[in-house]
């Protein structure tokens, strides 16, 4: 007798999903370079996971011109391939949430088997046209994208805070003034998501550290 | 094998139980939190299958408790002629609150799944949380598992805030030859869609296979699946004369 064709053999996935404002703005600064080494550091950190409990999945959504792009569809983090994100345009965030809401709600991206996931928003200015908010309350009041754990983090002075807070609620969101404190907040992000793939309950929820105190991860080189 | 006789028909029923410590439970040192029970009280044939919350400290104790609160509020139940599921599923959460004390409910947090099969062939579920119950006779065939938009692990349980509602409940008589399997979703998340109702005609053969062997066998089998946690299957079948 085989249950091998009955069993799906591969591990949970534990979905990680980016929204990464890429608009014009985040060439000032060094902004968009300090997201794509957080970012870079993140996959290698994923990449390193066994991936015996859980598999950590990624995509990325880049909102930069005036449609939301997907440049890495939901997969393994050990099989994305990452290039620099540019940045150039606008922040199309009503689309972005728009396409988030479709991955959370495909069952072929994401199954009922897979843990809880992890949303991550980031931006550094508001949003460039009017439907992002009648896209968040939809998305938002979705039961699949109300259970996921949501962090946010405001990019510079310019951030919409009140949008990234609406997202996130006000105890997921931090901000970040310069490059150090966006790596650090993406640490936080892997830290607690490869956390989460070696737990024996995956589906805690976990809470920002401030960016601003001395907390270690900048020792975690 | 059991045969269970009403004034008008003789049901002979068979099936087995299975629990297994999960992958990340074993490497952790720390007990299986599932808890199942299958036997028969006051002449019905009765599946508990209770999979403690690993998020709480004190799951496994809850899930003990659950098996041994719904057991007594079966007892009490099947002694009127079919009640209100309705009442099952409260004296179910009354018993289960009572048997935790003094620990506080919400360390103990665990879901809860009850079968009770009549001798005149009706058949009772009650659910609450991520156990999946696959049913199969001539007229009836269904799968009772989680809503499609939750995630692993992600569950109403006793011991967590929830209203009655999402208890689920089915009330039906058995027509004909029947089959059926309760589990945790340690197996349930693993399985194929689709699938469910071929493993339930694989499960049959396994009737007649000797406890010892059939718990390593299937050990053996479902240790193949990509999850990690505790498993526990109970499976049933029955047929009139």
């Amino acid at each position: 007798m085989d249950f091998n064709r009955f069993l799906i053999q591969k591990p949970r996935p534990l979905p990680v999903i980016i929204i990464a404002d890429t608009s014009g703005s985040m060439t000032e600064s060094g902004k968009i370079a300090a997201l794509n080494t957080a970012l870079r550091d993140m996959l290698h950190a994923f990449r390193e996971e066994s991936g015996q409990h859980a598999e950590i999945h990624v995509a990325i959504i880049s909102m930069g011109g005036p449609k939301a792009s997907l440049p890495w569809l939901l997969q393994p983090a050990h099989e994305l391939q990452y290039t620099d994100l540019t940045a150039a345009g606008h922040t199309p965030m009503g689309s972005a949430f728009r396409m988030l809401q479709r991955i959370l709600e495909d069952p072929d991206l994401i199954p009922g088997r897979a843990y809880r996931p992890t949303l991550v928003l980031v931006s550094d200015g508001h949003p460039s046209y009017e439907d992002w908010e009648e896209s968040l309350n939809h998305l938002l009041d979705s039961p699949r994208a109300s259970k996921a754990s949501r962090f946010a983090l405001a990019v510079g002075e310019d951030a919409d805070l009140d949008v990234l807070t609406r997202f996130a609620g006000a105890e997921q969101v931090r901000a970040a003034q310069d490059a150090r404190q966006i790596r650090k907040f993406f640490r936080f992000v892997t830290m607690s998501v490869t956390a989460r793939s070696r737990s024996a309950t995956p589906n805690q929820s976990v809470t920002l550290p401030d960016l601003g105190e001395d907390d270690g991860f900048d020792d975690l080189e | 094998m059991v045969s269970m006789t009403s004034s008008e028909i003789t049901l002979t029923v068979q099936g087995f139980s299975f629990t297994h410590t999960g992958k990340r439970h074993r490497q952790q040192g720390q007990p299986s939190q599932d808890r199942v029970y299958f036997g028969r009280i006051r002449g019905a044939s009765v599946l508990v299958v209770c999979d403690g919350m690993g998020s709480r400290p004190l799951a496994g104790k809850g899930a003990e408790a659950a098996v041994r609160a719904a057991k007594q509020a079966v007892r009490q139940w099947v002694s009127i002629h079919h009640p209100p599921v309705g009442h099952l599923v409260r004296l179910i959460e009354l018993l289960w609150r009572l048997q935790v004390l003094p620990l506080k409910a919400e360390d103990c947090a665990t879901t809860c799944c009850v079968v009770v099969l009549q001798d005149d062939m009706h058949v009772t579920v009650a659910s609450l949380g991520d156990a999946t119950v696959v049913y199969h006779d001539t007229q009836e065939r269904f799968v009772l598992t989680r809503p499609p938009e939750d995630y692993a692990n992600h569950t109403h349980a006793l011991g967590v805030a929830h209203h009655m509602d999402c208890w689920h409940t089915r009330s039906f008589q058995a027509a004909g030859p029947f089959s059926l399997m309760v589990m945790t979703d340690g197996i349930a998340d693993d399985i194929k869609p689709g699938s469910h109702f071929d493993l339930l005609e694989d499960l049959s053969p396994w009737c007649q296979v000797s406890p010892q062997k059939r718990w390593h066998q299937l050990k053996g089998l479902l240790a193949s699946s990509g999850g990690s946690d505790d498993q526990s299957l109970i499976y049933l079948e029955g047929r009139m004369a």
